[in-house]
């Protein structure tokens, strides 16, 4: 372990490691699975649901570093990988129990190959805690059982410019979809507008100056109840 | 040469978590395969209860008790009762050991559904149950809403579950999580960084707790070196708390911030003091 790479570190990073827990979805301790964290100063954490084929081709040689100081603490890499990968990772990677964090478990290896940094891409990065005692995550959803909501959304204030920017809104919170194209009645090309809220906004892309546009736009509330509205159109002219 | 491949490495790795993100996928409606059966002669109070939950209701934790409730008995654990048919009861109904101002709001269906809420004006950190926490030697982690829900649970004698949780106030988001530091010494600090696009966060609560079991303290929780709040407590074995909400520049994304709890130790008469700070993010992931 070369501690001169941690004191020249500026954030204090003090270790970086690849674990493979599947995350626990309520009540969790620190970081649930195998990993069971005091004292650390920064966790990092990643989460990677339903890795593509060649992952496993990917971690298989996949290097890790891992990096201590005395300050105390880990950086984790946490991949939740379907159950046989996680299997084929388990025998590569042992699992980490520590107190103090100072000296935890060296594996370090040159850099991460291409097909790596691919899946990476696909990888959303998630909340970073240290040092909290206890932490836990709810998901949220929306009570359709009891309110029993089988009206559909109404779409109103519908305004397509000739910039191709659509604004609609709805008298509660939906998700949207517009639906367009060149012939009248017919819709191949969609935008979403995937967040549930009230007043919505898509831009049409790589629109053609004075060609006309057919639209759709279609709200699902929270219950899965749907409106459409009738046709509309504009004539495009993008660049004014 | 070993020093440079680290960095690569790790700065590689926020870089791609900060660009790498593709459009953001369709949202799929809650419970979209869940056939809605609403009985013909409630058509009205389905328009009235959504639109009532989606106006008033803040934080909501609910389940089924997949028996029928008696609203008849359920009308005595209510403080205050304000709408009642012969279908549900909505009202408010104090939370054991709190103060008024937490009294939390019920919703009980005669079909089995049970829903606790606090209002849209409410900070999301009066959600937690801090003395439950300190009773149970800081291991479990529960929030009001739950001990109410297991409070009516017990008394109307239904079956009780884990609830779900929803916020009406942010129905874009998705999740819900509750970061707490403790210490019974002078005080202790945690770090958050909030990753940016695709996750967006509507709400970031905070919440402090502060127990004193002799005399008097101070209690404090702090934003980096900014004080956030503190209150002081003077009596033996008794409770202060505090609760807000951040500002989005308060805790900016991938930034690192040190959220900092403390009970000061005035002429030493502060003791066996239990200091308790809370964040709580209310977010849409991808």
């Amino acid at each position: 372990m070369n501690m001169n790479v941690t004191r020249r570190w500026k954030w204090g990073i003090v270790a970086l490691v690849l674990i493979v827990p599947a995350m626990p979805s309520q009540g969790s301790g620190q970081q649930g699975g195998g990993i069971q964290v005091t004292g650390a100063s920064l966790i990092w954490q990643r989460e990677l649901s339903n890795a593509p084929d060649d992952l496993r081709v990917a971690l298989e040689a996949v290097p890790m570093h891992v990096v201590t100081s005395q300050a105390g603490g880990i950086w984790a890499l946490s991949l939740q990988l379907p159950d046989d990968f996680q299997m084929i990772l388990e025998g590569i990677l042992t699992p980490v129990t520590t107190a103090s964090a100072d000296q935890i478990w060296s594996r370090l290896m040159p850099g991460l190959p291409d097909s790596l940094w691919e899946i990476l891409d696909h990888v959303p990065v998630g909340i970073v805690l240290g040092s909290a005692d206890k932490n836990r995550t709810d998901r949220l959803r929306y009570p359709c059982e009891i309110v029993q909501d089988s009206t559909p959304p109404q779409i109103r204030d519908v305004r397509a410019t000739e910039q191709g920017v659509i604004t609609w809104t709805t008298n509660e919170p939906t998700i949207g979809r517009v639906r367009y194209g060149t012939a009248s009645g017919e819709y191949p090309n969609r935008l979403e507008s995937p967040i549930y809220k009230t007043a919505h906004e898509v831009r049409l892309p790589r629109l053609v100056s004075g060609t006309r546009y057919y639209f759709i736009i279609q709200a699902t509330d929270r219950c899965g109840n749907t409106a459409e509205t009738p046709e509309q159109s504009f004539v495009a002219n993008p660049n004014p | 040469m070993r020093a440079d491949r680290i960095r690569i490495v790790i700065f590689g790795l926020l870089l791609v978590s900060l660009v790498s993100f593709g459009p953001v996928r369709e949202a799929k409606p809650a419970h979209s395969a869940i056939p809605l059966r609403r009985p013909a002669f409630l058509a009205q109070e389905v328009t009235t209860l959504a639109g009532y939950f989606d106006s008033t209701a803040g934080i909501a934790a609910y389940y089924n008790a997949k028996t029928p409730i008696n609203l008849t008995r359920a009308r005595a654990l209510f403080t205050a009762l304000e709408q009642e048919t012969d279908q549900y009861l909505i009202g408010s109904i104090r939370v054991p050991d709190y103060p008024s101002k937490y009294d939390i709001h019920v919703f009980l269906h005669r079909d089995g559904w049970v829903m606790a809420y606090y209002l849209n004006k409410d900070p999301a950190a009066m959600m937690i149950d801090w003395i439950y926490f300190h009773t149970s030697n800081q291991a479990q982690l529960r929030t009001k809403h739950e001990a109410i829900l297991q409070y009516v649970a017990g008394q109307l004698r239904l079956p009780y579950e884990a609830p779900t949780f929803y916020d009406f106030r942010n129905p874009g988001a998705t999740h819900l999580m509750i970061i707490l530091k403790w210490t019974s010494g002078r005080g202790d600090q945690f770090q958050v960084q909030l990753p940016s696009l695709p996750y967006a966060f509507y709400d970031q609560g905070w919440g402090l707790g502060g127990y004193v079991g002799r005399y008097e303290c101070d209690f404090r929780y702090s934003l980096g070196d900014r004080g956030i709040a503190s209150f002081r407590v003077s009596c033996n074995n008794c409770w202060g708390f505090a609760e807000g909400a951040f500002s989005a520049s308060d805790l900016p994304p991938n930034v690192y911030r040190t959220i900092s709890i403390s009970a000061a130790l005035y002429g030493g008469s502060c003791a066996d003091a239990y200091t308790y700070g809370v964040l709580i993010l209310i977010y849409r992931a991808p």
